[in-house]
């Protein structure tokens, strides 16, 4: 336990640039979309068709969880690949340099 | 860490970051391109039409799950709810003659879909299936009637006789149909109403395409008010910078709507039957001027560049930028595939599972950002043409 957090206290002081920073960037992308997954927030996008997922939500509440689960998912098919497309070329450039 | 050695990080980050970008942005249509044949097939019914018509027959087989469904769409926009039910009559007839063996558990949904409809119409008049704004003027011609409902239902009518003949439906096809001519060929342009003192091309071209399976079914001979529509609307409806149809209009014939994705797309698949080298030139300049495909990712915008509407229910959320409309990309699956347009098509539908959230359930699917007529919608996209074929057949 006291490793892992060690481990993960490493992780989140890592310089903002660096290779690690991005991946910590996607995981932490990664884990919010698929607390959205599970929470079912999908339904909600229905919002995009003029539709409310719940009529026993109001059209804001259902669409402000449609445009959530929206902008993570958006995030997760983006960002995360381009994060850790980021930080596999800085790792290459970093050893590039070091050699 | 000195501010020099930071800037020269953050640099060195950010070029990374704008190259990863590069490289990810035109592969990312990989991950979610599929065979063609997976959405359409020339014969037989793809793998994406059974799932879409699984989940649909669910509805209409369980009526607690339809009155969510539809409780939930008529919230929005009582349209839809009728609309859904024509694209899912039409798709089953579709199915059905493209699976023969499938016509028995087909035709009692079908005819359960119609009745019910008519039912409702009768019971509660037009306004059941119309927005709300409908009861805030008179119609200018009386009795007040829709052409949407009128033309829907007779297509629904025709639709099911051509699959397998059922004489209840022909008195009542025949007698919508023959409100419709009476009240076109009053009209110096033949417009009959929507909505009061609204008239849709949508709905003009449906009302067109059932007068031709009419035709087809009993022998009559439309054909002169049908050429007269396609004359007036060329010299009068047409927007004179694209060469489009207008989406609505006045019954003396003043714009209401320029050409927008949500009509265009479903108007030049109906005018297929009725006058075809008319209806592809109209969907190449739909394509050209609305038809937009993206790092490999295919949608439908609802104005043309030299034309700005009002978003509305029938455009759907517009996405900024792209002008991405939900309502025109979903329309433009079935002109897509009306023209055998099959690399927008395979575009379309590569955004279709990119964007739109699908939900595969126990060989059920239906898309989370759609809703049921969206999908009724798409599932006719998928299965669409014997029925114009019958019809055209000579």
């Amino acid at each position: 336990m006291k490793r892992f957090l060690g481990f993960s206290l490493g992780l989140w002081k890592a310089p903002a640039f660096s290779p690690t920073a991005f991946v910590i960037r996607a995981i932490i992308i990664t884990v919010f979309f698929s607390i959205s997954e599970l929470l079912g927030l999908r339904e909600y996008t229905t919002f995009l068709s003029g539709t409310s997922a719940n009529v026993n939500l109001t059209w804001q509440t259902a669409s402000f969880l449609g445009l959530m689960h929206l902008f993570l998912y958006v995030s997760f098919i983006l960002l995360v690949p381009i994060s850790l497309i980021t930080a596999a070329l800085l790792a290459a450039w970093t050893r590039w340099k070091r050699r | 860490m000195n501010s020099k050695t930071f800037f020269k990080n953050a640099c060195l980050g950010l070029a990374a970051f704008l190259l990863a970008t590069a490289i990810w942005l035109p592969c990312l249509h990989l991950f979610f391109r599929k065979p063609l044949s997976n959405l359409y097939q020339e014969k037989g019914i793809s793998p994406k039409a059974t799932q879409l018509a699984a989940r649909h027959l669910q509805l209409w087989t369980e009526p607690s799950l339809r009155q969510a469904e539809l409780k939930k769409m008529r919230t929005s926009n009582a349209e839809w709810d009728f609309m859904g039910r024509s694209f899912l009559v039409w798709s089953l007839v579709n199915m059905g003659l493209r699976d023969p063996e499938t016509k028995s558990r087909y035709l009692p949904i079908i005819d359960q879909i119609i009745e019910e409809t008519v039912k409702i119409e009768q019971q509660d008049g037009i306004y059941a299936f119309l927005m709300p704004y409908a009861k805030d003027r008179s119609y200018m011609i009386k009795p007040a009637r829709s052409l949407f409902i009128d033309g829907e239902l007779a297509l629904m009518m025709g639709a099911r006789r051509m699959l397998q003949e059922y004489p209840a439906y022909q008195q009542p096809m025949t007698e919508r149909l023959r409100l419709i001519e009476q009240r076109w060929l009053a009209n110096p342009l033949m417009a009959a109403e929507s909505y009061p003192d609204e008239c849709w091309t949508f709905d003009h071209a449906v009302a067109l395409a059932a007068f031709k399976v009419a035709d087809r079914l009993d022998g009559t001979d439309h054909s002169a008010l049908c050429r007269k529509w396609i004359t007036l609307a060329r010299e009068k409806l047409i927007d004179k910078t694209t060469g489009l149809l207008l989406s609505s209009y006045q019954t003396d014939g003043a714009p209401l709507d320029g050409p927008e994705g949500s009509t265009i797309w479903m108007v030049v698949h109906c005018l297929q039957v009725v006058d075809e080298p008319f209806a592809r030139d109209q969907y190449q300049r739909a394509r050209k001027e609305l038809g937009r495909v993206t790092l490999g990712f295919g949608y439908g915008t609802e104005w043309p560049a030299s034309w700005e509407g009002p978003r509305d229910i029938d455009s759907g959320v517009v996405i900024p930028g792209l002008g991405v409309s939900a309502g025109s990309s979903g329309m433009a699956f079935i002109a897509a595939s009306t023209f055998h347009d099959w690399d927008f098509l395979r575009a379309l539908a590569t955004t279709l599972d990119m964007a739109a959230f699908p939900s595969l359930n126990h060989g059920e699917l239906k898309y989370c950002a759609s809703n049921q007529v969206g999908d009724a919608a798409l599932l006719y996209a998928t299965v669409l043409g014997p029925l114009w074929e019958r019809t055209t057949r000579p």
